[in-house]
């Protein structure tokens, strides 16, 4: 009974705050003098125009799945990686170095990327973990110092050591096509790293619902006490989730560059980095919750880029909405009306 | 490499240092304030970031820079309430808190500063004129860095001063310093926890929403997006260095303006390094200083703990 | 005219009364005692008196006048001053600054110099000695209790409620803190204390009101009744096994069966500490020189005023702290530095004194919190994977041994934060208490928990030592420690004053012992 009232009760929130996001984005594209009407159906045309508009959701959801997936396991065990975004491009960086240095093409090429690119995003996020589990630095400012540190360098690599030779813009040569991931739906975008961000997603449910490692994970980031009392490692534990929430990112910022950029460049990131953290947060750390909200998220993003482009309304709407919504789920409370029941007893009491 | 060393050399450096440390110190104070009454804001870069932006706004349709003063202060005070709705009211997490304030404000000073320019690039708006107090601008060495500066810059020292003494002399900073280590010690005295924990964030998002704007309507005198670019975090880790007090932090935030300036001198003085890597510098040097800072902690022992009355 | 007067007081907490019509009075130059069992509803009326909960239904009267304190701020204007079972200070600021918070004349600019003297005058007067400038942090308990006290007289108060003030006290520490009281009550303070303890009130109230269940079921004037008679009102029903005696009966009480002698010969020891030392700062000890034996089949109480080594005592113990020197050893082999898991996979297994961080995840299920200690080995896991099933069926049979009840239809996968302290506790035993486990560190075992639960818990741990199991039951309450050890260990500022059989256990001399005396002295 008990378990049907709470159910309820989310459902309740769930759709509270749906429309809330709804008014709170008309009352936005009123701001921008458009009609909100016309806004909504430009939106879902925006959407189902055609097949490669659809392909375009999930081409833009793969680097948010993956970075939003990478932190929701992070924050579950108690670590606040805030550095996706730096990883990503650390990711990226070391996953086109490897690519064009490499003298073969072809799969082994994408392989060898990718997973160097999840080793030097997994690395940049131990570094975090370390200097926590050490020294009990704050990794929020640690993750957040060095996305800034990183983003520099790349800017530096692709002027120098990375740079185009034949070129004269700041960027990378191009990857071999050989070693690209190529679309796996003609005449669409849809690429196989597509595949590679939702079956990430999936593996990681399985290891945090039904694995060992999960269980301690979880134990962790629940009460960190408790677990060490109970014999589990915490430093191991949150070394463990950087290195795997740091290497998604890093596996993303591979996949940004050989599947759809096709060379490396400033500003690729899109800031998906730190759309992540709100991904994680809205699916209140469950990975496939974060699969479900980066789709969404993807989804709103197409809708209103056909809006930015007929309405003029600016695209960073989203921004704002996806803010607003974490900002709501915190505040779901205030949505009840138990709050202010509860609140006028008290001041009638008095 | 000998004009490095040149008197002039260092004047303008450390002038530059002390320009660019303010908008770090006015964020910090106001860190600095709310930590110690228990409230820890990670939306600093946030509030910074409307701070900005509202007094960008407010310069450029009034024209005048009081008004945009007003304006960033009160963007400010929004995204601090915001905070204090959701942490204090209803107790809930205030690392995501902070963290989803951050985001938020990129979302709308972005969107609010596309529909405000349209596409096209702005004039910048008028900043505030430096004055140099008589006698003590003239002191060699720090004289121009510390003394001749503008008005914003002179109220901070006051600030500093001013809230150095509440903490350490008043009834007053006494309650709001038992509030951040013992909150329950603190309501049984009967002091009265969560308002001064509110007015702990206004402090914040008035100090938060002048340091944005100090690099707006001082520093830039124009808004770009995410113009803070970290500088919420960095202020986050020198009230750490700063050991939690006001004069410590004003260091601590020095040495992040001493390391920005450097690297942007050198890049002045055309030293044949890559831009990229000094503009790293700063970053670099935040991290190095946690680092040397580790272990000892000040932080109080409740922050970052809702405080819930009649709950133990 | 009483100075104050309670009348029909209700109060509840999610439907539950936790006061129930309680009428209640006080007088200048009076000792008046509240007595009640954990959680019959002591604490919530003067918490009401204080300003820190508002009564549903009823009134206050102070001074004939009808008042009503919304914050203890306003109740201690009126002049009643409060001492919590949990300290009111703040740690990491001085005597004098935690006496003189929100409470100095000046409203803005503090006198320090002015309120140290006012301090020392204070603290002079009534034999309460402190240093001004110490930090919280570094006061023993006893001290922490003077600041407390200095506190309520610095603001002025006319009735000062103490919330079990003898808790934390050595039993000589308790009767010079009886005089002062004594002092202050002849001064025409008039003073309420918050107590369970039988002897003590019948040394030193005047009055006595009895609460049980949120109900008050018996006032009498202290010379007129006796401890029977409040030990069958506070409890209401009698208790098989333990019963409460007082400590004065206990002297020189035989132990059960085999004398000590034929015991030790018998029996092998599983735990064996040798010159087990911790330094907790550069010139700090937390432990000192630490040597004690647990033998299979035996309880080996440690009894001490709380912060005296026995958190250390227990993570040293447990591996959750590593000693600085000495020997650990578990049956004979050296484990000093063992993993938490390996020493509780080689058998020792820890209920702590903290429940709610230490032992247990609050915000995971029943299952997922028994299985903590287990859950990478069969049945539980399979490899890396997790069994559902087996985890389910272990949590299913482990709730219904040790009768852990979960409110709501959700059974096993309740949340833990949503169970009562008793059931929490029950939860911990049940897993600490497996087959495994070889020696058991117990601390505060039932700390906080009502009759029912205490019962099981002690009956629990005395089971395990039944069955060849060691036992280090570590607990301030010495009613407990006498109870159900076989020997006792007495821990002072680190150290093991004296390791007595349970033929030699006495109150006046323990008490010593926990005090510091040496055993040479005693």
């Amino acid at each position: 009974m008990m378990r049907t009232a709470e159910t309820m009760q989310r459902v309740k929130d769930i759709i509270l705050i749906a429309a809330l996001t709804l008014l709170i984005a008309a009352v936005l594209v009123l701001a921008c003098g458009a009609s909100p009407a016309e806004a909504m159906q430009l939106f879902i045309q925006g959407i189902f125009r055609n097949r490669q508009s659809v392909a375009e959701i999930f081409v833009k959801a793969c680097p948010l799945i993956l970075t939003g997936v990478g932190c929701a396991v992070a924050f579950q065990a108690g670590f606040f990686n805030i550095g996706a975004e730096g990883q990503f491009y650390l990711g990226a960086l070391v996953g086109t170095a490897v690519s064009l240095s490499l003298p073969l093409q072809g799969p082994v090429n994408i392989l060898l990327a990718l997973v160097c690119g999840f080793l030097a995003g997994g690395l940049l996020a131990l570094i975090a973990a370390l200097l926590k589990s050490t020294f009990n630095i704050s990794e929020i400012i640690v993750t957040i110092m060095l996305n800034y540190i990183v983003i520099n360098f790349l800017g530096y690599a692709v002027r120098t050591f990375l740079k185009d030779p034949e070129g004269n813009v700041p960027q990378s040569a191009k990857i071999d096509p050989a070693s690209q991931l190529l679309p796996i739906i003609t005449s669409t975008r849809f690429h196989a790293g597509i595949l590679i961000a939702i079956i990430a997603a999936l593996i990681m449910w399985f290891l945090m619902s039904r694995t060992t490692i999960g269980y301690e994970l979880k134990a962790v980031g629940f009460n960190q006490r408790a677990a060490q009392v109970g014999g589990i490692s915490v430093a191991k534990n949150i070394i463990r989730c950087a290195f795997l929430s740091g290497g998604l990112a890093g596996i993303a910022g591979v996949i940004e560059v050989i599947a759809i950029q096709k060379k490396l460049l400033e500003g690729i990131s899109a800031s998906c980095g730190y759309t992540a953290v709100l991904i994680a947060l809205i699916a209140g750390n469950h990975p496939l919750g974060a699969l479900i909200a980066a789709l969404i998220y993807a989804t709103v993003q197409v809708g209103t880029g056909s809006m930015q482009r007929q309405l003029g309304v600016p695209n960073a709407i989203v921004n704002i909405l996806i803010g607003a919504v974490v900002l709501l789920i915190l505040g779901r409370k205030l949505l009840h009306l138990e709050t202010y029941g509860f609140l006028k007893r008290k001041k009638e009491a008095k | 490499m000998s004009q490095l060393f040149t008197l002039s050399f260092f004047t303008a450096f450390l002038a530059a240092a002390v320009r660019l440390a303010v908008p770090l110190i006015y964020a910090g104070l106001g860190e600095t304030i709310a930590e110690k009454a228990g409230v820890i804001n990670i939306g600093m870069e946030g509030v910074m970031l409307d701070g900005a932006f509202f007094s960008f706004a407010g310069a450029w349709y009034s024209g005048s820079l009081a008004v945009g003063l007003l304006c960033g202060i009160a963007g400010g005070v929004l995204m601090s309430v915001l905070h204090g709705v959701i942490c204090i009211v209803l107790a809930q997490d205030q690392t995501v808190s902070g963290l989803a304030i951050n985001m938020f404000a990129l979302g709308l000073t972005s969107f609010l500063f596309k529909l405000m320019s349209q596409g096209q690039s702005y004039q910048q708006v008028e900043t505030f004129e430096t004055y140099a107090i008589p006698g003590l601008s003239k002191i060699p060495l720090i004289g121009a860095a510390f003394f001749e500066k503008d008005i914003l810059c002179y109220l901070l020292y006051i600030l500093l001063i001013l809230f150095t003494i509440f903490y350490k002399r008043t009834d007053l900073g006494l309650s709001h310093i038992a509030v951040g280590e013992a909150p329950h010690a603190a309501e049984s005295a009967g002091i009265p926890v969560h308002l001064f924990q509110w007015t702990a964030l206004l402090v914040n998002g008035v100090l938060g929403g002048i340091g944005g704007a100090y690099l707006v309507l001082v520093q830039l005198g124009v808004f770009t997006e995410n113009m803070i670019s970290g500088r919420g975090y960095i202020a986050l880790a020198a009230v750490i260095l700063g050991r939690h007090m006001p004069l410590g932090m004003f260091a601590a935030a020095l040495l992040f303006g001493l390391a920005n300036a450097l690297q942007i001198r050198l890049q002045t003085i055309g030293v044949s390094v890559s831009p990229y890597l000094l503009a790293i510098l700063p970053y670099a040097m935040t991290l190095l200083a946690m680092l040397g800072a580790a272990g000892r902690s000040s932080r109080p022992e409740s922050l970052g703990k809702p405080y819930v009355r009649g709950s133990r | 005219m009483p100075l104050l007067e309670m009348r029909d007081i209700c109060k509840s907490f999610s439907g539950v009364y936790a006061n129930e019509n309680v009428s209640f009075s006080a007088d200048k130059g009076e000792i008046h005692a509240l007595l009640g069992e954990n959680g019959a509803g002591k604490t919530t009326l003067m918490n009401i008196l204080f300003g820190l909960y508002q009564a549903d239904s009823g009134e206050i009267l102070w001074k004939g006048k009808p008042a009503e304190f919304a914050s203890p701020r306003e109740a201690i204007e009126a002049g009643i001053g409060m001492v919590q079972q949990h300290f009111s200070l703040v740690r990491n600021l001085t005597v004098l600054d935690n006496m003189i918070l929100n409470y100095s004349g000046n409203r803005f600019f503090l006198d320090r110099k002015k309120e140290r003297q006012k301090l020392l005058t204070l603290s002079e007067r009534y034999g309460l000695e402190v240093h001004p400038d110490a930090r919280i942090a570094d006061l023993s308990v006893g001290e922490r209790q003077r600041v407390e006290i200095l506190k309520t007289l610095y603001r002025e108060i006319e009735l000062l409620i103490l919330d079990e003030p003898t808790g934390v006290l050595t039993p000589q520490e308790t009767s010079q803190f009886f005089r002062m009281l004594k002092d202050l009550k002849n001064e025409g303070y008039a003073i309420i204390i918050i107590t369970h303890r039988m002897s003590e009130i019948l040394e030193i109230s005047d009055r006595v009101t009895v609460l049980r269940d949120g109900k008050k079921v018996a006032e009498h004037l202290t010379a007129e009744t006796n401890a029977d008679q409040l030990a069958h009102d506070m409890i209401g029903r009698d208790l098989h096994g333990l019963t409460y005696t007082e400590f004065g009966e206990k002297e020189g009480a035989p132990a059960a069966g085999e004398s000590a002698d034929k015991r030790d010969e018998n029996r092998q020891p599983v735990l064996e500490l040798k010159a087990i030392t911790r330094r907790a700062g550069k010139h700090t000890h937390a432990l000192r020189d630490i040597s004690l034996c647990v033998h299979a089949g035996e309880i080996l109480g440690v009894a001490g005023v709380e912060g005296n080594g026995q958190k250390e005592l227990a993570e040293v113990i447990t591996g959750l702290k590593q000693a600085t020197s000495g020997e650990l050893l578990l049956d004979g082999k050296e484990i000093g530095h063992a993993s938490v898991r390996e020493r509780y996979e080689s058998g020792i297994s820890y209920i702590s004194d903290d429940r709610q961080s230490d032992s247990l995840i609050p915000d995971m299920n029943i299952s997922d919190n028994l299985m903590l200690r287990d859950y990478a080995s069969p049945p539980y896991a399979d490899g890396l994977l997790i069994r559902r099933g087996a985890v389910k069926e272990n949590a299913k049979d482990k709730m219904k041994e040790f009768e852990v009840r979960a409110s709501g239809t959700q059974g096993a996968e309740t949340k833990v934060r949503l169970l009562s302290g008793g059931n929490q506790q029950k939860l911990i035993i049940a897993r600490e208490l497996s087959d495994r486990s070889r020696l058991v560190v117990a601390a505060q075992p039932t700390r906080g928990l009502d009759i029912g639960a205490t019962e099981f818990v002690r009956e629990r741990l005395v089971r395990k030592k039944e069955s060849g199991g060691a036992v280090l039951l570590i607990s301030a309450d010495l009613e407990e420690i006498f109870a159900i050890s076989d020997r006792v260990a007495v821990l002072y500022d680190g150290r093991i004053m004296d390791i007595l059989d349970r033929n030699e256990l006495d109150i006046r001399r323990i008490g010593l012992l926990m005090g510091g005396v040496t055993k040479e002295s005693v």
